[in-house]
């Protein structure tokens, strides 16, 4: 996306990832998405199960190769780098994973797993690097006496804790979070989320935070985008996409979040939409929300619609957008 | 009037390798016919466990229940033989899970399973029901799921279907007996928001239809305030508070619940506003620490809490709390009370 | 005032309680840390250790293992003590046992049964252990390197490996057998071209699965090298099922052994085996039950003992069990 003041630290650009199926399907996981990440900013990716969030951040951090379309950091196309600044890129750039109990190897004491990425660097001798591993341990709200044991020992949130350090050790300036707190319990997901953003403040982290709840994304994001089988359908402030979302499915993902409050929850109007999410497999060219939309007309059927800028800041890829702009929608 | 369930001081171990887990400390809960009751709570709370003991799903020897009782229409189930078990199962308490995909046969079309449920159990009305019976009511069931197509959807196998509609399905199953209680163990958990929309909605029509109570297991409080008439908070193998949903969202008063509601992501959240944690990690099952779960979590704890677990204190039958801030003659003012008191 | 507001609250519970019970309550604050570390800090336990402590609570395993270690402490010190297993002494034929100089009796030709025993037990448990040895370190190669590279790599390694397995394993162990000279080496190297495919299997399962977990995918996120990925990660991860496929294998390479040896194909006389003494046994059958029995009950034990100790490893290392 366009951004004239400065130039992003992350762009996404017509990003395409297809993985095959059997003999014939295609599996168009990620069908063409472009945004970018200014630095220092949170931007959160929110979308059902299957809608491709977890494949595009997976492309960012190199663990896939991009079928078509890039992703260039501080101006350079990731998948194009020399050796030198491939190295570089994963210092750069980490990830922190959603299940605390897959992600850490249980073979591992939890000193050895924070230090396992700066190993590779050879920057720190072995006694510097467990100095490290102890200070990130207290800096994640862990006590440094944790540093010898074993992940099973520990809670998910604890884990986490240690998977965020994991992260950390390398000095990143940006952080994939892939739903890093939906394993959790509430109680702890609000200390993760809080650990999240001290880091942040405190190490000028600039995060891609990609989950399913909407209304976690949109407290802890400066932007969102909204992803619908492989496609961004709307990307705005998470201010903006709250107070008027302009997209049919952002409407209807907004409203189908039940309300912790009973009564405005017995008082709300819903769309309720009707089915699942199909497979994004072997999709046809047309709007891909097609089949569930409440709004659909004709012109949904040519073509898939592209992102365009509906305001200031707020983009939205529906043929139908000028119409249903006028209906004004609130929650 | 009778109530439908009552749970009194149930205690329900586990015998793990690392030694006793006390799943369940003294359980106390009531529903009333027609009722919805939600279990709320964080994982290893017991809130499954107390949802499997209704149904004595566990095998003789994996679970050993140390005391209380349930008593179910005035019987307590825990007294009755593994047959005697085996009828109510079928045709008063039925359960649906979180994962569709794993309760249902891969092997057997969803037709026939729903089939299977109605010609084994009978109808309400007689005992025996033929095969063509049976096929109508399965239709009429899947119907009244809200699927589509019955007729075709018969004769399809579980992976054919979507999560949503595979959850549908095993409501439909769970129903066929017409229950008078359906316990649902996080039904929407696995699914996207937008279908769990559509299954709460299915649920409370289902309800509103026939006079099936129901209890909803959760982790989320938005389902919670969908859903629930009545909401029990559990914590650490108790129930810390129950009450009406509104008593619960809107004059709580166990500081677990405070810090439940405090923790919970809301869409009108101000991105400044600092969330509020609660400290610490989830207690622990295997020798547990006298006194109150919650003490080493609690912002206001006393010594009396780490002595003893706090006993029910009750205002009416209906409301409860186990926390020792309501114990005769405590000094203690959180400031929690007068914050809800404006609510 | 906010407390009036949330009322009083009948106290049930208390009251119902010993009402002789003066008992007032200690309403003083106390920091939550206090209850905190009033846990006692366990101390770090790692994987293995825990699975060990497992391993050694389960009373049939560790039985199993003390009786094959018994056995096979028979077999390599016994034979040594004992050199004397194909001296013939036509005087003493098909003495009982119990007799004096021969504890477990002598076969037709007046050799002693225990010290045939003895060499037998060790050839049997050697070739069981040899051959399950190779198949690991072959298997594991193959089948890791098949699923960790993947691809096209991956589908030919894995069509050769069901070509070998598609061929009855008794054809080739019969060819090579009756082709080559029979003989320890031969029987090795015939088990080992047979048996080697069922832990490439396992190990190519293991890696694929393995390749997927989170931790893998972290540490390649940190730029970890696939040699650190498969040494660091893989290899430590895969090592419990692994060992309990090979606890499981080595029975099933002794009994096809002795099965070869027992229709003659295997180890020949007068060299011992477990396999040729019960054929010999079994020719004397109905007059000298005890040629028979005695190594056949041996045999039997070791199975079940090396079966048992399989499934209390299996029991140990499950990650299911664990809390």
């Amino acid at each position: 996306m366009p951004d004239a003041m400065a130039q992003p630290l992350l762009d996404v650009r017509g990003l395409k990832k297809y993985f095959t199926v059997g003999r014939r399907g295609t599996l168009k996981a990620v069908n063409g998405v472009s945004f970018s990440i200014r630095s220092g900013e949170t931007f959160g990716l929110v979308g059902e199960s299957g809608c491709g969030k977890t494949t595009a951040g997976r492309v960012i951090v190199r663990l896939y190769e991009p079928t078509e379309g890039a992703v260039y950091y501080r101006g350079k196309d990731i998948s194009r780098l020399a050796r030198r600044e491939a190295a570089e890129y994963t210092h750069n750039v980490q990830m922190i994973f959603q299940d605390p109990y897959a992600s850490l190897d249980p073979r591992m004491t939890v000193e050895a797993i924070i230090a396992e990425g700066m190993r590779p660097r050879g920057m720190y001798s072995r006694g510097e690097s467990r100095d490290k591993a102890r200070e990130l341990l207290s800096r994640v709200g862990l006590s440094p006496e944790h540093a010898q044991r074993f992940p099973h020992e520990f809670s998910g949130g604890q884990r986490q804790r240690v998977g965020v350090a994991r992260a950390l050790a390398v000095n990143p300036e940006l952080i994939v979070c892939d739903e890093p707190v939906s394993a959790l319990d509430v109680s702890i997901q609000a200390q993760i989320i809080n650990l999240l953003r001290k880091l942040q403040r405190e190490l000028g982290l600039t995060y891609l935070f990609i989950a399913h709840d909407l209304s976690l994304v949109k407290y802890v994001s400066d932007r969102v985008g909204v992803m619908y089988m492989g496609s961004l359908v709307e990307v705005a402030s998470a201010e903006d996409l709250y107070r008027s979302p302009l997209h049919p499915y952002t409407r209807a993902l907004l409203s189908a979040i039940p309300v912790p409050n009973p009564i405005e929850e017995r008082g709300r109007r819903r769309v309720l939409l009707e089915g699942d999410v199909p497979p994004p497999l072997n999709t046809p060219d047309q709007c891909l929300f097609l089949g569930r939309c409440p709004h659909a007309t004709d012109r949904c059927q040519q073509g898939m619609p592209q992102l365009a800028q509906a305001r200031e800041g707020h983009w939205v890829a529906c043929a139908m957008n000028e119409e249903l702009n006028v209906d004004a929608y609130t929650i | 009037m009778p109530k439908l369930l009552e749970l009194e001081d149930l205690r329900v171990s586990f015998h793990t390798y690392a030694g006793e887990a006390q799943a369940l400390r003294g359980v106390n809960l009531t529903l009333d016919a027609g009722d919805t009751l939600a279990i709320v709570g964080e994982s290893g709370c017991g809130k499954t466990v107390t949802a499997q003991s209704v149904m004595r799903l566990y095998p003789k020897g994996a679970a050993d229940y140390k005391g209380g009782s349930i008593r179910y229409k005035g019987e307590d189930l825990l007294t009755l033989s593994e047959r005697q078990m085996r009828r109510i199962r079928g045709r008063e308490i039925s359960m649906v899970f979180q994962d569709p995909m794993t309760s249902l046969n891969p092997t057997v079309p969803v037709g026939k399973q729903i089939m299977e449920g109605v010609l084994k159990n009978g109808s309400r009305e007689s005992k025996r029901v033929t095969r063509r019976d049976a096929r109508l009511r399965a239709l009429e069931l899947l119907e009244g799921v809200g699927i589509a197509d019955p007729e075709t959807r018969m004769g399809q196998y579980p992976h054919n279907l979507s999560g949503g509609m595979r959850q549908r399905v095993m409501i439909a199953i769970a129903m066929s007996c017409s229950p008078d209680l359906l316990i649902a163990d996080e039904p929407t958990t696995a699914l996207d928001v937008t279908v769990q929309a559509q299954i709460l909605e299915l649920m409370k029509s289902l309800q509103s239809r026939g006079n099936t109570s129901i209890i909803v297991i959760t982790h989320n409080m938005g389902v919670v305030a969908n859903i629930a008439r009545k909401v029990a908070v559990m914590y650490g193998g108790v129930v810390v508070e129950r009450g009406t949903v509104e008593d619960i969202f809107f004059r709580p008063r166990h500081p677990y619940a405070w810090g439940l509601l405090r923790s919970v992501f809301r869409l009108n959240k101000p991105k400044d506003e600092p969330l509020t944690p609660i400290d610490g990690t989830p207690p622990e099952l295997i020798d547990p620490l006298p006194g109150c779960p919650f003490a080493e979590r609690c912002a206001y704890t006393m010594r009396v809490c780490a002595s003893g677990m706090p006993p029910e204190f009750a205002w009416g039958e209906a409301r409860a709390c186990r926390c020792w801030l309501y114990g005769p003659g405590c000094p203690v003012i959180p400031a929690e009370w007068e914050e809800y008191s404006h609510a | 005032m906010a407390e009036a507001a949330y009322g009083v609250p009948v106290h049930t519970a208390l009251l119902s309680a010993d009402p002789t019970d003066s008992h007032t309550y200690d309403y003083t604050p106390l920091p939550n840390t206090a209850i905190r570390s009033g846990r006692a800090a366990r101390p770090p336990v790692s994987y293995w250790r825990d699975a060990l402590d497992r391993l050694l609570r389960n009373k049939t395993a560790v039985a199993s293992f003390a009786f094959i270690i018994l056995t096979a402490l028979f077999g390599f010190a016994g034979s040594s003590l004992m050199p004397g297993f194909t001296k013939q002494d036509l005087y003493n034929t098909f003495l009982p046992p119990l007799s004096p100089g021969h504890p477990l009796g002598t076969d037709e030709l007046g050799r002693d049964l225990l010290a045939r025993l003895a060499r037998g037990t060790r050839i049997s448990l050697t070739i069981g252990v040899t051959v399950s040895v190779i198949n690991l370190v072959v298997g594991l190669a193959y089948g890791g390197l098949s699923g960790y590279i993947g691809g096209m790599a991956d589908v030919v390694m894995m069509r050769i490996v069901e070509i070998v397995t598609a061929v009855p394993e008794m054809i080739i162990l019969l060819l090579l057998l009756t082709v080559l000279k029979s003989g320890m080496g031969t029987l090795i190297l015939a088990l080992c071209l047979t048996g080697w495919t069922g832990m490439a299997r396992l190990a190519r399962a293991q890696a694929l699965q393995l390749r997927e977990n989170e931790y893998v995918l972290a540490a390649r996120v940190l730029g970890a090298s696939r040699l650190w990925i498969v040494l660091r990660h893989m290899i430590p991860n895969a090592l419990g099922p692994i060992m309990v496929r090979f606890a499981m294998s080595v029975p099933g390479v002794i009994f096809a052994e002795s099965f070869l040896s027992y229709i003659g194909l295997g180890i020949a006389i007068p060299e011992a085996s477990w396999g040729n003494l019960a054929q010999l046994g079994a020719n004397q059958f109905p007059n000298h039950i005890w040629l028979f029995f005695i190594p056949a009950i041996l045999f039997s034990l070791t199975m079940l003992a090396f079966n048992l100790l399989g499934d209390g490893l299996r029991d140990a290392l499950d990650p299911r069990q664990r809390r």
